[in-house]
């Protein structure tokens, strides 16, 4: 439905993003992920029209939309400041789109309630000013207008980042049921990458203007393509040089270069290991300890590296003594990048 | 093929961007004809001497002790001036917006009287409290039997002046922003421990940073052409304006008018442009969601509390009483206000019943408020488009020098400007599209205009700078045009600036006599040119008692004015675009430009006069 | 919805716009349809656009009244003299004025070089004294003013009182309460000025002046009050704070009667500066119809009108046969002084770089 080739921004000189090139399909809840300044919200506003790329070529649906006005677009978008109209009331602010359409009074009406029940806004708060809500019904109205017009592709620019983390868990569920039951297509900036994972059917990792990988959530983290989007996504353990030889000399399969950097995700690490297990045990001391209620981390040095490991707390796994036990890390988990 | 494809797209854009290109070659337009083209004439004219460069007007300057040292004081009261003035208008806001102090409506009519009340009615209205019968100067000697009747003079006298006189601008638009500010902002400092003082030092004096930036500017400017009050009060302490005004007056010394007024004017902009450089490293884009409106401070420390009060109602009393004189004394007769004695004998209504029952005054008024009004109306429209442009291109050097040369009637004074349009158009000009100035109606507003613009774009661009972008993006995602989106979504963020300098404009305006002198249509005279045919000192003795008179009635229209446009235009424009089938309180919107709504609350602010 | 009120403001403009625009149309039509004026200037409406700096103080009105009596349809700019002469200056490419009247013979000349006037000899040109003819026919004299010295008697005796203008500076009991000009923007501040350097006229000095004049008038102003905007000069004098000061003839009689006083008037032996109010037709060019304009200089300056005004407005006229109706008081002070002899075509030619160099070196 989406494709994007190619394409550049720039800003004077900067380069903001090169060589992007992305596909999504129609329906898709496609997600944007990266830190700040990764180039992420440039392809976004790209796509709204609001930058204007110096090279490469957005198509919707077949057709190159890079010289399309930004209101012929068809698009709708949801900005992280919400960026409602101070001078409209709440129903206004809904309205606005279809007023543009020139839309019946009766028939902008109907919309407009339809829309407060898909985003839960009760009609007193229809009439108010939009600086008299909460921030939590101030986004409930931003998405609400931006759906106004049954838009087949909706951009969100970081939505959910002024909202305190339990309001963003709650409305982060309803977004993704408002884009199933309307179908959209989602294109999601976001550099929050648990929102990511949880949200997405697709994610694009930006780093430094470029895209590092495209995946599913699972692929994404379990095959993080660069040393970036594995240290970005989850948390990844280190593994030093000293540690890697160890696991070499213990290898039977794969035999790993030791000028490369590898890292294993922290859940990844066990304290005991199912009979006929390829995990290589290596000894180490807990350094520190932290209890979570249904897990514990444990901070734990081994062959000169340091490496923070998750244990659940279901009573299956017993510590006798905190200076000598066993992790076990099986090669299969390790992620090699970089090297010969 | 592709090339082809590619022409085309090439073309659609093309065509939805032909208002765009319509309209920057009006400003293209706009910038040679009008702002350039007659300057470098009037320019020529002046220096170009019988066919060679003539810059004997440098020699001329330096030989004149007067002269420098007049442009010295300029310096000197525009420097000490920004200091002054600043503090004073930052201290009268911050009471009657920001913090909780008794009375804050009364006091805000007093503070905000400088906005009818200000010129040479001003420093005649300081002269009666401070003057050599001034009131208080008849206390004084009473005291101090020594005391020199005539102790307010010089520097000190103008500098206290103006220092009250020009507060205007903070009245209008660092209240403004005041009122826009984010309550949450102030809030969250507060969580964090911050002190009410490091509450302003920290958040409210950063947020309003382009504001205070423009006001800085802007007094300074006002210090360098200060005319009224060095002529009033100012004794031996002389002024550059009034010597520019008397060699522009006077073809052969014009070329050191203009010397002198590019003098004042270079260093003006050199200002600007500094100022500017550090504008653009900050960043002051509202990233806030909408705001909450600022709730009055209450000043915890008792002593300050005190303190800050009487210095509120201190500032009351020197505000409102050369005003409260002023009108008294316009219902005297002469030799009331020549000797500056309020006495019931002196009582008459003659001079009002003169003024008011004469026929021939309504025209004039009529006309100069149709040229003011329109001049001020289009004015700033036309600088919010400019605004718009320069704003987006921020990094492009052609939008930055179109901001420049906006600022280019800042170099010159405004009969020169009008010099050099009849010179470049004194007969019918393809540059004017086959007309000619010279008995036109509309040269007199266009003048108007013209020298409207700079202030007018500095103000609106400070506006630009606590707009929130996002709001104009969201307007284009949702379907609107740009047209449509500047109309529904900028202007209505940008109003209250916009129509507070719709009323500051109108009111600068309204009685101009030197350049209607210059350029009136005999058809069409104006208040200004009325008020000396009726108020001229060699032909009627009683000038001076007409003069206030009139003063009074011009006056009392500009608060009509402020009131109408002001006051209740942006209370309207906050209602209509409030609530709808809402039982509650109409809350007036906060508007995200932090400029926030300026509607006055009491419409008192208008019925000074 | 704050889309009424820009539309209303909007509109609003566009309403100003276009009602500058329609006043514009209806308002260019006299200024441009000389032509047509001249056909029909022998029939009913005979088209004066006047330029003036003696309109105020009701002198439109009361010209108005009587013009349009006999048959003129006026129109009027007015403003200071310099401002007039300055409009009309600027102007010169394309004239609009018909008729200019009031401004001094320095400034007539001036016209003259700028070949803005029009020869032409009015009907009461006999009726005016020779030497008062200077205008070569491009204009002619209206109504005298005389610019003197006067002393308040209550506070000053006729021995105290200086005899002539540079003698102020050296009374040392009068340092500060004699009147000196503040600004040099008024005909009668200059006046004052040209009073005393027109009497050290020398090839030699700087601008045709000798230096001892230029330092008579750096003495005279340095010891002299400037009156502060906010003071009435003629309430200092009547007071008595400043008895010594000078005036013009036509604003006496009021002065006097207002202020409550009755000044003396010195005439010192070169005489008192005496200029005339001049009148002449703009130049629009050969193939204009210069009827009208003629018309009413012929009517305006002829004996029973200028007799007429002065008897209103006060005013000592040239005419004449005009003379008589002048104010007595005008009258007297006419006989206690003596015109100085002056040259202006000498005047205007140095006058504003004299007034440049006292306003730049001279004043305090």
């Amino acid at each position: 439905m989406i494709e994007i080739k190619g394409l550049q921004v720039k800003y004077d000189e900067f380069i903001a993003i090169d060589d992007v090139n992305i596909d999504i399909k129609e329906g898709e809840f496609f997600t944007l992920l990266g830190p700040s300044g990764c180039g992420k919200t440039t392809t976004l506003r790209s796509i709204a029209g609001f930058l204007k790329p110096s090279e490469g070529s957005i198509n919707v649906n077949g057709k190159n939309i890079i010289n399309t006005p930004i209101e012929k677009r068809g698009l709708g978008m949801i900005f992280q400041s919400y960026a409602l109209f101070p001078t409209m009331s709440v129903f206004d602010n809904i309205a606005y789109g279809l007023k543009i359409e020139k839309k019946s009074k009766a028939q902008i009406e109907d919309r407009v309630y339809e829309l407060a029940d898909l985003v839960e806004l009760n009609e007193e708060q229809l009439g108010k000013n939009v600086s008299d809500l909460s921030g939590g019904q101030q986004q409930r109205v931003a998405i609400a207008r931006a759906l106004a017009k049954k838009p087949n592709i909706v951009l969100f620019d970081e939505p959910l980042s002024n909202l305190d983390a339990k309001l963003r868990k709650q409305l982060r569920l309803e977004l993704k049921r408002i884009q199933r039951e309307t179908g959209m297509t989602a294109i999601y900036v976001t550099h929050d990458q648990d929102e990511a994972l949880e949200i997405s059917d697709h994610i694009a990792v930006f780093n430094n203007g470029r895209i590092e990988q495209i995946g599913t959530p699972r692929e994404i983290y379990d095959h993080s393509a660069s040393e970036f989007v594995c240290k970005f996504i989850g948390e990844a353990n280190y593994l030093g040089p000293v540690l890697i030889n160890h696991i070499n000399s213990h290898g039977e399969t794969h035999q790993f270069d030791t000028k490369a950097k590898h890292y294993v995700r922290e859940e990844k690490i066990n304290l005991s290991v199912p009979e006929g297990s390829k995990a290589v045990p290596v000894k180490g001391k807990i350094l520190q300890e932290v209890f979570y209620g249904t897990f514990s981390t444990y901070i734990c040095e081994a062959l000169d590296t340091t490496v923070r490991i998750i244990v659940k707390e279901d009573g299956t796994t017993r510590i006798d003594s905190k200076n000598d036990l066993t992790l076990y890390i099986d090669p299969k988990d390790i992620l090699e990048y970089g090297g010969d | 093929m592709m090339n082809s494809r590619y022409l085309k797209m090439k073309e659609s854009n093309l065509l939805a961007k032909v208002p765009f290109y319509l309209f920057v070659l009006f400003v293209a337009w706009f910038i040679f004809a009008l702002l350039i083209w007659p300057n470098v004439n009037v320019l020529i004219d002046i220096f170009w001497v019988d066919g060679e460069l003539s810059l004997s007007a440098f020699d001329r300057l330096s030989r004149s002790n007067r002269a420098i040292r007049a442009i010295l004081n300029s310096f000197l009261l525009a420097a000490v001036l920004t200091v002054t003035v600043n503090i004073v208008g930052t201290f009268i806001v911050l009471v009657t917006e920001y913090f909780d102090v008794k009375g804050a409506r009364i006091l805000r009519v007093g503070f905000m009287s400088t906005l009818v009340f200000s010129g040479m009615v001003l420093n005649n209205g300081y002269l009666y409290v401070y003057g050599q019968n001034g009131v208080l100067t008849n206390i004084f000697t009473q005291i101090f039997p020594n005391l020199e009747p005539n102790w307010f003079t010089g520097f000190p006298a103008v500098l206290f002046v103006m220092t009250f006189a020009c507060t205007t601008n903070h009245m209008l638009f660092f209240r403004n922003g005041v009122k826009g500010l984010d309550n949450n902002t102030i809030e969250a400092a507060k969580n964090l421990g911050s002190s009410q003082w490091q509450v302003l030092k920290d958040v409210v004096f950063p947020t309003l940073f382009p504001i205070i930036l423009t006001l800085v500017i802007m007094s300074f400017q006002l210090g360098l052409g200060a005319m009224a009050a060095p002529i009033m009060v100012g004794g031996s302490f002389e002024t550059i304006s009034p010597l520019i005004l008397s060699f522009t007056q006077r073809p052969s010394s014009r070329d050191l008018a203009a010397l002198l007024s590019i003098i004042l004017g270079i260093a003006q902009i050199i200002l600007l442009i500094v100022m500017t450089r550090n504008e653009k490293k900050g960043n002051y884009m509202s990233i806030s969601k909408t705001k909450t409106r600022v709730t009055k401070q209450k000043i915890e420390n008792k002593v300050a509390n005190t303190v800050v009060h009487i210095l509120s109602y201190a500032l009351f009393i020197i505000y409102v009483t050369p005003l409260v004189l002023v009108i008294m004394f316009s219902f005297m007769n002469l030799q009331g206000i020549s000797q500056s004695t309020l006495s019931l004998d002196y009582f008459t209504l003659e001079n009002y019943r003169a003024i008011l029952t004469n026929n021939s005054n309504y025209g004039p008024l009529l006309t100069s408020a149709v040229y003011a009004g329109g001049a001020a109306v289009l004015a700033v429209l036309f600088m919010i488009m400019i605004a718009r442009i320069v704003m987006k291109n921020k990094n492009n050097k052609l939008a930055e020098w179109t901001e420049y040369l906006f600022y280019i009637p800042w170099l010159l004074p405004g009969l020169m400007l009008a010099l050099g349009l009849i010179i470049s158009y004194d007969s019918p000009s393809f540059l004017l599209f086959g007309n000619s100035v010279i008995g036109s109606v509309w040269i007199l507003p266009l003048v108007y205009l013209i020298m409207m613009l700079p202030s007018t774009l500095r103000y609106i661009k400070g506006a630009y700078y606590s707009f929130d972008n996002n709001l104009e993006d969201a307007s284009r995602i949702l379907g609107s045009s740009p047209i449509r989106t500047f109309l529904r979504i900028i202007l209505p963020a940008l109003l209250p600036t916009a129509l507070a300098l719709v009323a500051l404009n109108f009111n600068n305006f309204l009685a101009d006599y030197d350049l209607s002198a210059f350029l009136y249509h005999p058809a069409y005279p104006t208040i200004g040119i009325t008020i000396r045919r009726n108020a001229d000192a060699a032909n009627n003795v009683n000038a001076a008692a007409v003069n206030l008179v009139y003063s009074v009635i011009i006056m009392a229209v500009s608060s009509v004015m402020f009131y109408v446009v002001y006051g209740r235009g942006s209370k309207m424009g906050e209602k209509k675009s409030g609530v709808r089938k809402s039982r509650r309180r109409i809350k007036a919107p906060v508007i995200v430009s932090g400029l926030g709504d300026t509607g006055v609350d009491d419409p008192a602010t208008g019925g000074k006069a | 919805m704050s889309k009424k009120w820009l539309a209303t403001l909007t509109s609003s403009a566009a309403v100003l716009l276009l009602g500058a625009c329609a006043s514009g149309d209806e308002a260019e039509t006299p200024a441009t349809n000389d032509e047509g004026t001249t056909e029909e200037s022998s029939g009913e409406s005979r088209e004066v656009l006047v330029y003036s700096n003696s309109l105020a103080g009701g002198r439109q009105e009361w010209i108005d009244d009587m013009a349009t009596e006999a048959g003129f349809d006026m129109q009027y700019v007015e403003g200071g003299g310099g401002e007039v002469l300055n409009r009309l200056l600027a102007e010169a490419n394309s004239p609009q004025a018909d008729v200019a009247f009031g401004m001094d013979e320095a400034m007539f000349f001036e016209l003259v070089d700028e070949e803005l006037l029009v020869e032409y000899e009015p009907e009461w040109v006999g009726e005016i004294p020779d030497d008062a003819l200077i205008g070569d026919q491009m204009f002619h004299p209206l109504v005298e003013q005389r610019i003197f010295m006067m002393y308040n008697p209550e506070f000053v005796s006729e021995e105290e009182a200086p005899s002539n203008w540079q003698d102020l500076s050296d009374m040392e009991d009068f340092e500060g309460r004699y009147r000196v000009p503040a600004a040099l923007g008024g005909g009668t501040d200059q006046k004052a000025i040209l009073s005393i350097i027109l009497q050290y006229i020398d090839e030699d000095g700087e601008m045709g002046i000798a230096q001892e004049g230029w330092d008579e008038v750096e003495q005279y102003l340095a010891n002299g009050y400037q009156t502060p905007e906010n003071e009435e000069q003629l309430q200092n004098f009547a007071e008595g704070t400043i008895p010594l000061s000078y005036h013009f003839l036509g604003g006496i009689p009021n002065a006097e009667e207002e202020f409550g006083f009755t000044a003396e008037i010195v005439n010192p032996e070169q005489g008192v500066i005496t200029m005339r109010e001049q009148i002449g037709v703009i130049n629009k060019g050969d193939d204009h119809d210069y009827t009208a304009a003629q018309e009413f200089i012929d009517w305006f300056g002829s004996a029973e009108i200028q007799g007429a005004f002065v008897e209103e407005f006060g005013g000592l006229p040239v005419n004449e046969s005009a003379v008589e109706s002048a104010p007595e008081r005008l009258q007297e002070i006419a006989e206690q002084t003596e015109p100085m002899d002056v040259d202006w075509n000498f005047v205007r030619e140095n006058l504003n770089q004299w007034v440049e160099k006292v306003e730049l070196e001279l004043m305090p």
